[in-house]
């Protein structure tokens, strides 16, 4: 079953209402121009500063519906805050979010903190430490969200995360607690509960980097499949040959913010900016 | 019954409404310092500086000082301003404002021990802060205050016996008033202690079997019991 028919388990509540933005964004515009849809998230002119340290200017971004974006670049350049800023888990310092066709945040001010909540469940992340509920089995770790912020019944919401479970290869340990599943386990049941939320993309960062080598490959594997189910995905990896792999926009990130971006052919083959070249032959 | 060269039988009425008394005194003040110690832990972990702050002083203040001081302050202190507390209300309450600042430490460092990636991922979830808090923090923060809220009630109970100086009427004013009928102080206090190590053990071992019991996952509320049922039935009923 793809996780689109597991998603369609879910009741029928559960949909997003999408209010028109309140400005609307240029997107619309180039639609009538004929542009097909809406990319699934955009920011524009991204600036991020914690007090006087600015971890990148003017970042420009479009997550397109059904793509995988990579995000490369080196320990400490912003990657994870940029992420973080895409799904308002971190506010911008100026600049544009948008999310389909919703800005949600402009320059300064964003939506309602009860708008921002609904908002966020179109994004959800998979993190690098997996940040499973720890006092939650994993069935009830993929339901909780579903049962909790989208009011769905617990017996549909259990069955339904129990099928997303199995469509990750793990609903055999559906009762067990996180200390009892090793790290792939772990993060596949985090991927699971990404889904359960039926989000327009998924956000990854780094999501194999605090596994062991030989752990890796299942969760990867699992990303692929996602991947190839045409799910949006952006992930933040230092896995260079998942990305070249399953990238269809590689984007790659250096002190001050986006260097270069493109197709793989691109970035990772053939690229344009000495840093980026050093970036790739180092990994 | 004679124990120790002591005819007890006397005394079994005073003795009982002592330990009475003193179980009395512990269940109040465990309530109150736990209802303080919750707000105690939420204003320190406020976002807002001074609320942090003055709870913060809060438990500062409080804890640098005897307990002892703060029962005479209260009993014998407060009569001068005009206000006339009986020995069970100042004793209590005295109890309650001690406890209160360290159950309130013992909750801060459940709810801080809960590390920040749980917050995030209910937050980036689509999960509002009170449901994060309700279904995320608090349900780990509980376990992890468990084992320091049960000593404090240990230590509680043990330090009811201070209000002897209030003639609080616990089981070791009894002791004290048994002692100054029988002049026999090593054999009086020896049994009192006995009772005492009575009340305290089988208290402590409770605490530890729930620690061990509830430890990791055991639903702590009927909402989660009930998702749990359910889970349990899917996987029993097993398709594959
Ligand atoms: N909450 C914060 N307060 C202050 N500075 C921060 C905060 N979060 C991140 N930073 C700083 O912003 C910069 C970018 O951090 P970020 O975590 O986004 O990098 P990253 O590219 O994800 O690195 P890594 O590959 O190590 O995960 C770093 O210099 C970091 O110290
Ligand atoms: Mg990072």
């Amino acid at each position: 079953m793809s996780w689109r028919a597991t998603a369609r388990l879910f009741g029928a509540k559960a949909q997003f209402q999408r209010e028109p933005p309140a400005v609307p964004p240029p997107v619309v515009l180039e639609r009538s121009v004929g542009r097909s849809v809406a990319p699934v998230a955009e920011v524009r002119n991204l600036t991020k500063r914690f007090g006087a340290t600015e971890v990148f200017r003017d970042v420009s971004l479009r997550i397109e519906g059904g793509k995988v974006v990579t995000i490369l670049g080196r320990s400490g350049v912003g990657k994870s805050t940029l992420l973080r800023c895409l799904n308002l888990l971190e506010l911008p310092t100026s600049g544009q979010v948008f999310l389909r066709t919703k800005c949600v945040y402009d320059n300064g001010l964003c939506i309602s903190r009860k708008d921002l909540i609904g908002a966020r469940r179109q994004l959800s992340m998979v993190f690098q430490q997996f940040n499973l509920f720890q006092h939650l089995t994993a069935v009830e770790n993929v339901a909780l969200a579903p049962i909790v912020a989208l009011g769905e019944p617990a017996g549909s919401a259990i069955e339904a995360a129990r099928s997303l479970l199995d469509h990750v290869g793990i609903s055999a340990r559906m009762l067990a607690y996180p200390s009892q599943l090793s790290g792939g386990e772990q993060q596949r049941v985090a991927i699971a509960r990404a889904l359960a939320l039926r989000p327009a993309a998924i956000l990854f960062d780094e999501p194999t980097s605090s596994l062991d080598p030989e752990l890796r490959g299942e969760v990867l594997a699992t990303m692929k499949q996602l991947a190839s189910e045409g799910m949006t995905m952006v992930v933040v990896t230092h896995e260079l040959k998942f990305a070249a792999d399953v990238s269809d926009w590689v984007v790659f990130m250096d002190d001050g913010g986006v260097v270069e971006e493109g197709p793989v052919e691109q970035v990772l083959v053939s690229p344009v900016r000495e840093r980026t070249r050093q970036f790739i032959s180092s990994h | 019954m004679t124990l120790l060269g002591v005819d007890w039988s006397q005394y079994y009425g005073g003795i009982g409404l002592g330990l009475l008394r003193t179980v009395e005194f512990t269940a109040v003040s465990y309530v109150g310092a736990i209802l303080l110690g919750a707000v105690v832990a939420i204003g320190r972990t406020q976002k807002i500086a001074a609320v942090r702050r003055l709870a913060g002083a809060y438990v500062e203040v409080v804890k640098n000082v005897p307990l002892l001081t703060w029962i005479f302050v209260l009993y014998f202190g407060l009569p001068s301003v005009g206000i006339r507390l009986s020995g069970f209300i100042a004793g209590s309450l005295a109890l309650i404002l001690f406890y209160g600042s360290y159950i309130g430490e013992v909750f801060r460092g459940g709810l801080q021990g809960v590390g920040a990636g749980q917050r995030e991922a209910a937050h980036s979830m689509g999960l509002s802060s009170w449901q994060g808090y309700r279904y995320v923090v608090l349900p780990q923060a509980l376990r992890l205050a468990l084992a320091g809220t049960g000593t404090m009630l240990v230590d509680l109970i043990k330090a009811t016996s201070l209000l002897v100086t209030i003639a609080g009427r616990e089981l070791m004013t009894q002791g004290q008033v048994i002692t100054s009928v029988t002049f026999k102080a090593l054999q009086v206090y020896l049994v009192i202690g006995a009772l005492y190590f009575l009340l305290c053990y089988p208290t402590s071992q409770s605490v530890l079997w729930l620690e061990r019991h509830l430890g990791r996952g055991q639903p702590l509320s009927l909402k989660r019991r009930h998702w749990l049922a359910i889970a349990r039935a899917l996987q029993s009923n097993g398709t594959r």
